[in-house]
């Protein structure tokens, strides 16, 4: 099943970024970061996800995201295989300084053409991921509850797209 | 030491001088380059493009013909139809080979900041673009799609998956995906045509007819016929290509009058920068024929200057033109009304030989009158001048 699960963050743009950097930091300004992984750090990833990254993802980009100078927080961008098609999903993260760990602020999907359309980009279904840490599980019918009846292909594959760039994230920039 | 090396150590003293010279020269040189390459590369890769459709005629609704055209062969949706009865009328007359039918379609989709074209089209038009290759099978039933391999990739689908389109709420069977062109081709979405008639509401209408002839020859006739059938506007292949090669060809005209003055201003820094040169010179050069070099060395010396002044921002400029030219290249291509997809920008010898030659001609027209005064010093002139 793991090959309906295909995820590429190089081939996905980030359509919105003034709208979602209001919407989820409260901030308008970011930065790019693109980084590379190492052999060992794609082995963890790849241990941490039980699915192996795509031969093509070599780098991740990851958007850097400032309020008044300070930092606020982090977006990612997935494209991820759908039931009927791709489905982008941007993903808004912090690192809570206290725990030491990444926590989710927000998932919002900018493209998809699911038959789900509306229930996959709900609130119900995506606020469940708030707050949510690269250790959760991320399963659908277990810790995520599908968008619709019959979208479990579809939520699985947001639910995918979201632990992996967290996990991704988690491994690339290590809490101190 | 001889003449070239004294010219080289004359202009070397005055760096700043000469290092400004070469740098307007460059840009003058880097923009005349670019443009005369773009003037042949732009040509050849339309032709081609044109040629590689395989396409003679197109028939279209009334209205702009080229920009219906332009918009079809882009894949852009304009808003006047032709009656599917014209294709019937078209299929009939002598000396069509194929007539290939499509009604093109886009869905805009403003809060995922993009475009879906749709093409329906029948199997006619992969007997006119001949080359597409699919991997899969073509369509076998009304709710298959074909996807272009662009379309293919941005939507992580491929043979066998199923693409669902929300604003009709229509399911459809990918059979088949085309192998990349680097045309307009990879990034649409091919339904049969009744069915793209039937989902966008368009039945019985269509966007164009492409017509490939048994004859090329014969486009002119064939035309002249077509043009005769109600509500249908007609375009022969050639006349599309005289008109985007007009409509360029202006903007060239522009610019070329601008690089012109750009070069007239850099030949009188160049003439400028040696007549300079000879007045601050007139000891240095009245001691040179004091002590033995006839007036023919003095022209030939300062001559020199102006040319090595010249062929170096000549140089300069064709690096500059040949580094930059991808980018260049880029940036034209958004503004072109009909960008072919191959280079559009030609980097042949002969432009490079043309230009070269052109800058030695700058060099040895703006060195002649300081040259020539330079040759008339007397000695006592550097003594005058002490």
């Amino acid at each position: 099943m793991i090959w309906t699960l295909i995820v590429f963050n190089s081939l996905c743009v980030w359509r919105f970024p003034d709208r979602d950097l209001k919407e989820i930091f409260n901030a308008d300004a970011y930065e790019t970061k693109l980084v590379s992984m190492t052999e060992e750090q794609q082995s963890d990833i790849e241990k941490r996800l039980g699915a192996e990254l795509d031969p093509d993802e070599t780098e991740f980009k990851f958007f850097l995201v400032t309020r008044k100078g300070e930092p606020a927080g982090v977006v990612s961008t997935h494209l991820s295989k759908g039931q009927y098609g791709a489905i982008e999903v941007v993903v808004g993260f912090v690192r809570d300084a206290d725990e030491k760990t990444t926590k989710i602020k927000a998932v919002r999907i900018q493209r998809d053409r699911e038959k789900a359309h509306a229930a996959l980009r709900g609130a119900k279904f995506l606020d469940q991921f708030i707050g949510k840490t690269p250790q959760d599980k991320f399963q659908v019918g277990d810790d995520i509850k599908a968008a619709a009846e019959g979208a479990e292909k579809s939520s699985a594959a947001v639910a995918f797209a979201v632990k992996k760039m967290m996990v991704v994230y988690d491994v690339l920039f290590p809490a101190e | 030491m001889n003449l070239f090396k004294f010219a080289i150590k004359n202009l070397v003293q005055r760096k700043t001088r000469s290092a400004i010279t070469v740098a307007s020269i460059g840009i003058a040189i880097a923009v005349l380059f670019t443009v005369l390459s773009f003037n042949q590369g732009y040509e050849s890769a339309l032709r081609n493009q044109i040629q590689k459709m395989g396409i003679h005629i197109m028939v279209i609704p009334i209205g702009c013909p080229y920009e219906a055209a332009s918009l079809i062969l882009k894949g852009g949706e304009i808003p006047n139809y032709l009656p599917q009865s014209v294709l019937d009328e078209v299929r009939k007359m002598d000396g069509i080979e194929i007539a290939a039918p499509v009604l093109i379609h886009g869905i805009v989709k403003p809060d995922e900041g993009r475009t879906d074209i749709y093409a329906g089209i029948d199997s006619s038009m992969f007997r006119l673009k001949n080359w597409l290759r699919i991997d899969g099978g073509f369509f076998r039933k009304d709710d298959d799609i074909i996807l272009g391999s662009d379309a293919s990739l941005i939507e992580l689908s491929k043979t066998g998956d199923q693409i669902y389109l929300p604003e009709y709420d229509r399911t459809f069977d990918v059979v088949g995906v085309l192998r990349p062109t680097g045309t307009e081709d990879d990034g649409f979405f091919y339904l049969p045509l009744a069915t793209a008639q039937k989902t966008f509401s368009r039945e019985g209408k269509i966007t164009g007819i492409s017509i490939r002839l048994k004859n090329p020859a014969a486009a002119a006739r064939i035309a002249r016929q077509l043009e005769n059938i109600p509500q249908a506007e007609v375009i022969t292949m050639s006349e599309l290509l005289g008109t985007m090669l007009s409509l360029v060809g202006s903007v060239k005209t522009l610019i070329l009058s601008i690089v012109i003055i750009i070069i007239a201003i850099s030949t009188f820094s160049v003439f400028n920068t040696i007549l300079m040169s000879v007045f601050e010179r007139v000891r240095e050069i009245g001691i040179m024929i004091a002590t033995g070099a006839n007036r023919g060395h003095v022209f030939g010396l300062i001559w020199l200057e102006s040319v090595i002044l010249s062929l170096s921002g000549g140089f300069a400029g064709l690096v500059l033109a040949i580094v930059a030219s991808r980018g260049i290249e880029g940036i034209v291509k958004k503004f072109l009304p009909l960008a072919p997809k191959e280079s559009v920008i030609s980097l042949r010898p002969e432009i490079f030989l043309y230009t070269l030659g052109f800058m030695l001609i700058v060099g040895i027209g703006a060195g002649f009158y300081p040259a020539f005064l330079a040759a008339r010093h007397k000695p006592t002139d550097a003594l005058r001048g002490e």
